[in-house]
């Protein structure tokens, strides 16, 4: 009790914290999705743990086996265990999503800040330059992307991440051109600070929000692309239990064996939705228009 | 019949077709005496036979053009175009007394002055040549006797010339029609002297083939000696094999190429259809080891790699009993096969096992061998049937090879493969002459930059270049033969190239569709004897 009483009040921001994430999953849709999202990272990270058979053991079972107590998910055509696939699977697919997200909205804050904040001809140039690369559907730019640097699935990563450089970069840039007519930075300014600290200090904090809504955004799409990429045969090499590989190597026993493919594309049909279902609320919840809507 | 490399690149674009959703061709009205073909491509370019290198083009090239001399599937030689032949005993000049009743599509006559024209033709290097050219081998001129009477000559001996005049290449093309047209225009409107004339060619739909009325010199092997009982085929082309199976399933065409294993399997197992499956002649589906570098620089690695492999069992597994293991460089159906292949490289893991021992390959913590520090690590970049790749990386990690398995585009294996950055590539190569063993194995192939050929095991010995030179020049057929036999044996004895299985045109047909035969090489099929019975 005496421990108790010593504890000092959570101050203002800890209330903050707490009404926010209340906010943010008190909402069926963010609720569904976040019990979903964690539920396909633990397996992933559990595989090792969890997973009945070695992913890549070609005898587990008998070939293009149908799902049965031995093997939940049935077995593809080397006799490799589906659900120990599967869930290994998310290793790769979920991770390189993360990381490909991770990539274009670090790149792109840079790009946006940097031209948001000179201005001037440089700006206009390089957003005319943005503009063409939006042109282009960000799944043929990965590709044209990866039949130049290769396949493999870093190269899918880098790929999928510079394609989705444009997007974080237009959108930083718009709230940079905002955010530096504000009197804070002129103030800054006035004091003598540096246009790099400006930009670290006082604008990048300030499209945090944004940033984080379109980061989860986007990662929805990042998964698909690469799985995508691997489907097509660019990113993940065999064995590898990537998704979108599984579905592509099921893809001509589809009749026979409809779970090699509808248990990988399961999956990926639920992260993609998980991850949505979470960033429609949260940009909800960190529109500043609508701070004060519960 | 040479394997063409479009189909290889067509193999690396396949996967992105699949992007575009599957559209069934509309069903349309047509004749009833009609005979539907659905292709496995969508990529021809030409029909003109002295240019073309794909069996896809040869589909069609097969049923407008016929050669001097013709074979049946067995490989039997019998009289075509060309009556009666003499070999010259030296094996330099043939000497061809031709037909004199025979019309080209254009009403034109085949006589000497048309075979003149085609090997000249051929050997001009403004043709553009990919398949014929290598085909006449050395070739040097050809005399008129009389008005169908000829001697092609050659500069060195060509023992398998009278093979080879019965590849689809080297079919006798209409002199008239390439003059008016040229040879562009003849590419997309070829004239030949086959059971059906070329109607028309819709690029990426439909080929339409009319049956030759006139038609009176089929080949004695053929149980239809007049014109064709089918008036019109239609070659549509299909790519996507989902939808060449549905297209097939719904009636919409007769017969389909290359099915896959399973398909082919239910569909003939339905009844309703039945299935064709052809051995192709040529070089077996396999992996060629580079030999240059290491770990298959040493013998007994590359010999332990192949007894790691259970090849009967991974053919079964991966094709349902559709298609078998292959034991030789050569296919079974190539003229000069040699069965002593099939004592070769027996599974045997703990052989495999020994040898690696044997070589300082110590096993691993990880279960891959290691020896001064490094991993016994294969790079494979593979172009063609990942499943296969995925089958010989799982087999071979149980002795404890690191199979790096990349599954690369065309370009990207060529850059590989002439930069020497890779341990083992897989290769297949239609072909109806033994003589295709130069093409993997001769030193002059070797790929360097810039150079893409295909001696991907990089063998570089002249004992093994002589015996490919003279087996190519022997004088009479049975020299040949136990020269390529003992070329064969050399490959074998080498290690170098591991036969995996059998490159195989399953064909399924409706049951309403008989009379149909594969030409020789077994990937095309000769429609001039099909009937079609009515629905």
């Amino acid at each position: 009790m005496t421990a108790m009483a010593a504890t000092p009040m959570p101050k203002q921001g800890g209330f903050r914290a707490i009404r926010f994430l209340r906010r943010l999953f008190l909402h069926p849709g963010a609720m569904v999705g976040t019990v979903v999202f964690a539920v396909l990272v633990l397996a992933a990270i559990l595989a090792p743990a969890i997973a009945p058979y070695d992913w890549n053991e070609t005898d587990a079972g008998p070939r293009l086996s149908a799902p049965s107590a031995e093997h939940l998910f049935g077995t593809d055509l080397h006799g490799r265990d589906v659900f120990s696939r599967v869930i290994a699977g998310g290793r790769y697919s979920i991770s390189l999503g993360i990381a490909t997200v991770l990539m274009s909205l670090m790149l792109g804050s840079l790009i946006g800040v940097f031209l948001g904040f000179t201005g001037g001809k440089i700006d206009a140039w390089g957003c005319r330059f943005l503009d063409v690369l939006l042109g282009f559907p960000a799944i043929v730019l990965a590709i044209m992307i990866v039949s130049v640097m290769g396949v493999g699935l870093v190269n899918v990563v880098i790929a999928v991440a510079i394609a989705g450089v444009p997007r974080f970069a237009r959108v930083v840039r718009g709230a940079v051109l905002v955010l530096r007519e504000q009197l804070y930075v002129e103030a800054a300014r006035a004091l003598g600070a540096s246009d790099a600290r400006i930009m670290r200090r006082h604008l990048l904090p300030n499209v945090a929000s944004t940033l984080v809504v379109l980061g989860t955004l986007d990662l929805g799409n990042a998964i698909l692309s690469t799985a995508t990429l691997s489907f097509l045969g660019l990113g993940a090499q065999p064995p590898t239990p990537e998704w979108g590989t599984m579905l592509s190597g099921g893809r001509e026993f589809m009749r026979y064996a409809p779970w090699t493919m509808i248990f990988p594309g399961m999956a990926l049909f639920l992260i993609v939705m998980s991850v949505n279902l979470v960033g429609d609320r949260l940009s909800q919840v960190l529109d500043p228009k609508a701070k004060d809507r519960r | 019949m040479s394997s063409s490399r479009r189909t290889v690149l067509k193999t690396g674009a396949a996967s992105l077709a699949l992007l575009a959703a599957p559209t069934i061709a509309r069903a349309q009205a047509t004749a009833a005496n009609t005979l539907i073909w659905a292709d496995d491509s969508n990529s021809d370019v030409t029909y003109d036979p002295r240019v073309t290198q794909s069996r896809h083009e040869e589909q069609v090239i097969v049923q407008v053009f016929d050669q001097l001399i013709m074979s049946d599937e067995t490989g039997k030689l019998s009289p075509g175009l060309a009556t009666a032949w003499e070999m010259s005993p030296d094996a330099t000049s043939v000497r061809l007394s031709l037909r004199n009743d025979v019309k080209f599509h254009d009403g034109t006559p085949f006589n000497a002055e048309a075979v003149k024209f085609t090997m000249d033709t051929i050997a001009d290097p403004a043709t553009g040549s990919q398949g014929a050219v290598d085909m006449l081998g050395p070739y040097d001129k050809t005399e008129i006797l009389g008005s169908h009477e000829v001697r092609i000559n050659f500069k060195a001996p060509n023992a398998g010339i009278l093979d080879t005049l019965t590849e689809n290449e080297l079919s006798i093309v209409s002199p008239a029609a390439v003059q008016r047209l040229g040879n562009t225009g003849f590419a997309q409107a070829p004239v030949g002297t086959g059971p059906f004339r070329f109607v028309s060619w819709e690029r990426g739909r439909e080929v339409v083939l009319d049956r030759n009325p006139d038609y009176a010199w089929a080949p004695t092997w053929s149980t239809v000696q007049g014109p064709s009982n089918v008036q019109r085929i239609v070659h549509r082309f299909i790519p996507n094999n989902a939808t060449r199976v549905a297209a097939l399933e719904a009636g919409e065409v007769h017969i389909g190429d290359i099915l896959p294993a399973l398909d082919t399997k239910r569909l003939a197992d339905s009844g309703k259809f039945k299935a064709m499956i052809g051995v192709a002649a040529g070089l077996s589906f396999g992996a060629l080891l580079n030999t240059s570098r290491g770990p298959f620089d040493d013998i007994r690695v590359r010999r332990a790699f192949m007894h790691s492999i259970d090849r009967p069992r991974l053919a079964q597994n991966l094709y349902f009993g559709i298609i078998k293991a292959a034991f030789g460089p050569l296919a079974p159906s190539t003229p000069g096969y040699w069965a002593g292949g099939e004592q070769y490289f027996p599974f045997d893991r703990a052989l495999a096992n020994r040898l690696l021992d044997e070589a300082g390959w110590t096993m691993g913590p990880n279960g891959i061998r290691v020896k001064n520090g490094q991993p016994l690590r294969v790079f494979f970049p593979s172009l063609l049937l990942p499943d296969v790749a995925v089958a010989l990386q799982s087999e071979a990690r149980r002795v404890g090879f690191d199979i790096a398995v990349e599954n690369v585009l065309k370009q990207r294996q060529d850059e590989l493969l002439m930069t020497n950055q890779y341990e083992m590539a897989v290769i297949r190569w239609v072909s109806n002459d033994p003589g295709v063993l130069r093409i993997p194995f001769h030193s002059s192939n070797i790929p360097e930059p810039g150079k893409f050929k295909f001696n991907w095991a990089r063998v570089n010995d002249p004992a093994m270049d002589d015996l490919i030179a003279k087996a190519a020049q022997a004088r009479t057929a049975a020299e040949r033969t136990s020269l390529f036999a003992a070329l064969q044996k050399d490959i074998m004895d080498r290690a170098i190239f591991f036969p995996i299985h059998d490159q195989v045109q399953t064909v399924a047909h409706s049951a309403r569709v008989s009379g149909l035969r594969y030409a020789r090489g077994n990937w095309q099929m000769r429609f001039h004897e099909a009937r079609l019975a009515t629905a």
